[in-house]
This record gives C-alpha cells, sequence and structure tokens, in this order.
C-alpha cells in the first residue's frame, strides 16, 4: 500500500501498515524530502506489532487523506479491507477545515496525527496533548494548556524518570478500570518509540504554576472538564463524540486526577511522594 | 410573565447534534460541530434530566417542588434555561398538540 494525494498542493505519498490499536505501535519511521520546487514527498511508514487478542487479524486499513482545493474541504476515508482486497467500507471520517499550512512540514504531521486520533477513537482511547515520565515502571502524566508547563516538567524530572513524552500522549482504561499510557509517534519531535513505552498510569497531573507545590485530588467532574479541552482532534459525529465521552468518562472517574500547583526544585519527587501517602 | 414569550406547552428535546455525560452530578455537553463544552449547575442538570417528554410547565412544576421555590420563579428559571440551550444548538423544539 502506498499512494499518492495531493495534500494543500503538495503531493503526498502515504505508506501504512497494519494501522491498529495505538498500544501495539512498535515503531513509526517518517521521512520527508523536498522534490524539487513543488513537490512534497513524505513516506510515513506505521509499524505496528499486533498484540495477542487486540486486532482483527483479518482486515487491514487504508487511509487516505483528500484535499479538495476548490472548497478547501479535506477528508480522510478510512478502507476496511478483507485480505483478499474486497472493499467491505468507505468511511470519510473528518470533514471541515484542517488549518494546515501548505508552506510547512505541518501538512503531514496533521494527516499522520489526525489518522493516529482515528485509530484511537475506534479503540476507545485518548489522543492527549499531555507530556509523561516514567518512573518506578509506572506512567506520570501532565496535562494542561498550552504553557502550563508539561514539556517543561517531563525535561526537568527526567533524571528522575525517563521521560517518556514530551507533548502527546495516548491513554485508555482497560475493562477492569486499569488506566494505560503510552508514549505516540509525535511525543519527541518525531522520535522512534518502542514498545517499552506503554504502562500503567499512577497519576495524571493538572498542572497549576504555583509559588508552592501543593497536590489537590480533583473530582471526576473537574477531571472530566479539564480533560476534555487537551483531547487532541475529537469527532465531529455525535456518536463517537459520545464514545470518546465515555472513555474521558472512565478516565476521570479513575481516582488519578490530582490538581498540581507546582514549582520546579529538587524536592518536588519527594513532595509528590509523601503527598500520595497521605493520600493512600 | 414578558420573559415567557416561549410557549410553555412546548416539549424539547437534545439535539441529536450533541453529546452528553453525566459526571459528578453534573451534565457536560459538547457540541460536535462547535467543539465546545458546557457544563451545567445542578438546576440545568435536572431539567437537562426531564427533557424530552414533558412541557416547560411540567418541568417548571418539578422544579417547583425539587427546589422549593414558586412555580412563577421556576418557570422563568426554565423558560431562561431552555432559550439559551435552544440558542446555543443544544435543545431543538417539539411541538405538542394537546394543551
Amino acid at each position: 500500500m502506498h499512494q499518492s494525494w495531493l495534500i494543500a498542493g503538495k503531493k503526498v505519498k502515504v505508506k501504512i501498515h497494519n494501522s491498529l490499536f495505538p498500544a501495539a505501535w512498535l515503531n513509526l519511521f517518517s521521512k520527508y524530502k523536498i522534490d524539487g520546487d513543488e513537490q512534497f514527498v513524505a513516506d510515513l511508514y506505521l509499524n505496528l506489532v499486533p498484540q495477542e487478542g487486540w486486532i482483527n487479524q483479518k482486515k487491514t486499513e487504508e487511509i487516505v487523506f483528500e484535499h479538495q482545493r476548490e472548497s478547501a474541504i479535506r477528508r480522510i476515508f478510512i478502507e476496511r479491507r478483507d485480505f483478499s482486497g474486497m472493499l467491505e467500507q468507505v468511511e470519510s471520517r473528518y470533514q471541515g477545515d484542517l488549518t494546515v499550512n501548505a508552506d510547512s512540514d505541518e501538512s503531514v504531521t496533521v494527516l499522520v496525527r489526525t489518522c493516529l486520533s482515528f485509530l484511537c477513537e475506534d479503540a476507545s482511547a485518548l489522543l492527549l496533548h499531555a507530556s509523561a515520565v516514567e518512573r518506578r515502571g509506572h506512567y506520570w502524566i501532565f496535562c494542561g494548556p498550552s504553557g502550563s508547563g508539561k514539556t517543561t516538567i517531563a525535561r526537568a524530572l527526567s533524571g528522575g524518570g525517563a521521560a517518556a513524552s514530551l507533548d502527546r500522549v495516548v491513554l485508555w482504561a482497560d475493562d477492569a478500570g486499569t488506566v494505560w499510557g503510552r508514549s505516540t509517534p509525535f511525543s519527541d519531535g518525531y522520535g522512534l518509540t518502542g514498545p517499552e513505552h506503554t504502562g500503567v498510569v499512577a497519576g495524571i497531573l493538572h498542572i497549576e504554576p504555583a509559588s508552592e507545590i501543593d497536590l489537590i485530588e480533583m473530582s471526576a467532574g473537574e477531571a472530566f472538564r479539564s480533560l476534555l479541552p487537551q483531547v487532541l482532534a475529537f469527532s465531529r459525529e455525535p456518536e463517537k463524540l459520545a464514545h470518546l465521552m465515555d472513555t474521558i468518562g472512565s478516565v476521570s472517574e479513575s481516582g488519578l486526577n490530582h490538581r498540581l500547583r507546582f514549582t520546579k526544585d529538587e524536592g518536588f519527587w519527594k513532595e509528590i511522594d509523601r503527598q500520595f501517602e497521605e493520600i493512600q | 410573565m414578558k420573559e415567557s414569550a416561549l410557549d410553555t406547552n412546548q416539549v424539547f428535546h437534545v439535539s441529536s447534534r450533541i453529546a452528553y455525560r453525566k459526571i459528578g452530578g453534573q451534565i457536560v455537553i459538547v457540541h460536535a460541530g462547535a467543539e465546545r463544552m458546557i457544563t451545567l449547575n445542578s438546576t440545568g442538570t435536572v431539567i437537562w434530566e426531564l427533557l424530552g417528554g414533558k412541557t416547560v410547565e411540567a418541568i417548571a412544576r418539578n422544579i417547583a417542588e425539587l427546589f422549593e421555590v414558586d412555580f412563577e420563579e421556576a418557570l422563568k428559571d426554565t423558560v431562561d434555561f431552555l432559550k439559551m440551550m435552544h440558542e446555543r444548538g443544544l435543545v431543538e423544539m417539539k411541538r405538542t398538540d394537546s394543551a
């Protein structure tokens, strides 16, 4: 599967293998080259390793990103095919202004990010504007609006635990209510991410800059209202939106959400540990 | 009442363009087109949950009983709330034949 489409006047090749559940992402490799002045070629390889029981091996998906210059409508189609190549279903998943800057790599970023958000949506997972730090085998998620310090805090804390993700995190709750986190191909400036970047979430910390460190448990409602605006590219289809809200609801009701008022200093983790011991 | 230009025999129902969820005792609504989130207070949540079959007047009677306020006051609040929700495309009107 390797096809070309015009995106914002630039030719984009997209190759996607087995685009399935995000937890199964093993690797993303992307490379770009400018071919002359006008042609922009991007080869995107999503190499996924299926996890047992998570996926339907009988189907594969092909994602088509279509740009209509005149109407400025951009559509993403996901064609589901069985192995014999028979087309089962063509489904338009997005219509509207995707706000792509034609003069930058952003169009490709938006394309892949949107496709990934659909995959997350299908899998009842959230593609969240958040950073993540791995510590003692658990994920700590830091979320908040742009400029709130989530990337800064993940970088600052990478000494105490590996910064698993700087800007994009996938979250989902399993049937037992355990919340899992995963880094994404866009976590670290297109850096490769490995299968080890999946872990049980120990806390979701909603950042509020302050002069003193403080950790306050959030109600499910507060967590829901804080998480929802950080979900990237949520669906415009009411039915899918309702499903997404269910997923946010499960994560909000997990008891993991805390408001983190923080100041960056050496005592950060010590304070976090102390506060959590009090809570648990 | 002046504020109640809206026919109190009308029935409102939730718009098919929105998704909502009750969380922490409050209704959170997202409009599928506008990508906007609205959280209802306790009164709004009760009114929301009464939508779909009851007339505006019947909803107001429920509110008056539940919150122990005058019917006139409850009716005004209910009408104001539904007008606001209607303007934002979150509820749709359904005319009833029976008064």
